[in-house]
């Protein structure tokens, strides 16, 4: 299945190593953007079907981000997938009460990142 | 194994790298103020800021000891520790970025 992902991180060196980990999988397209804004703004215009936030962003960091998101009705139902390093489980059960579809932690297996995104859509 | 990820996936690691050694430099700066007694909140923030950004990254770009040592600082900001603990835990993180880099 064909799969838009639009990954929002403000750390440059990650956003690429997630890009070129996400094309590992020749159906997935991805796009990167560098702030919250930015993702929103992405997301609107070409509406993917998953999207991955960094949590501590500068600005508009991913919780609010994914606020944003959900309260577009374009963008309301897109799966978003928080991606942040060292999380414990009280706040990742905080990003899904905040309608987060799941938790991806840093550092993340660039080999196998295309995998985990495509299992946390589908579940 | 994918040898033209490999090969893109090289690249980026070296610039995570020197990422991190312009980070080194801030943390060497937090060091110097550690050391002379001073945490307040907004050294603590940035400081937490480095430390999370290098545990996450440095994991990815298979630096164990950065991300290790950034996740132990990381830990250490988040407490009500002495500034002698957390510069220790700097100089700790300094030492893997170095390690790293040469």
């Amino acid at each position: 299945m064909r799969l838009k992902v639009l990954y929002v991180d403000d750390e440059a060196d990650i956003r690429e190593v997630a890009m070129i980990a996400l094309e590992l999988d020749p159906d997935i397209e991805v796009r990167i953007e560098s702030s919250g804004a930015a993702g929103v703004a992405a997301a609107l215009k070409w509406l993917p079907d998953a999207i991955l936030l960094d949590v501590m962003m500068p600005l508009m960091d991913g919780p609010t981000t994914l606020l944003v998101l959900k309260e577009n009705p374009a963008t309301h139902s897109i799966p978003v997938i928080f991606v942040t390093a060292r999380a414990q489980s009280i706040e990742i059960e905080q990003f899904i009460n905040l309608g987060a579809r799941d938790v991806i932690t840093k550092p993340f297996n660039a080999m196998t990142l295309a995998v985990e995104v495509r299992r946390r859509i589908a579940a | 194994m994918n040898s033209m990820f490999e090969l893109k996936f090289e690249g980026i690691r070296r610039r995570f790298v020197e990422r991190a050694m312009d980070q080194c430099a801030a943390l060497e700066g937090f060091v110097s103020a550690f050391d002379a007694g001073e945490s307040d909140p907004v050294t603590r923030r940035e400081v937490r800021r480095i430390a999370h950004s290098l545990s996450g990254a440095g994991g990815t770009f298979r630096f164990a000891g950065i991300s290790s040592s950034a996740g132990d600082l990381e830990d250490c900001v988040r407490r009500p520790r002495e500034p002698s603990a957390l510069a220790e835990a700097c100089r700790a993180l300094i030492a893997e970025i170095k390690r790293a880099a040469a």
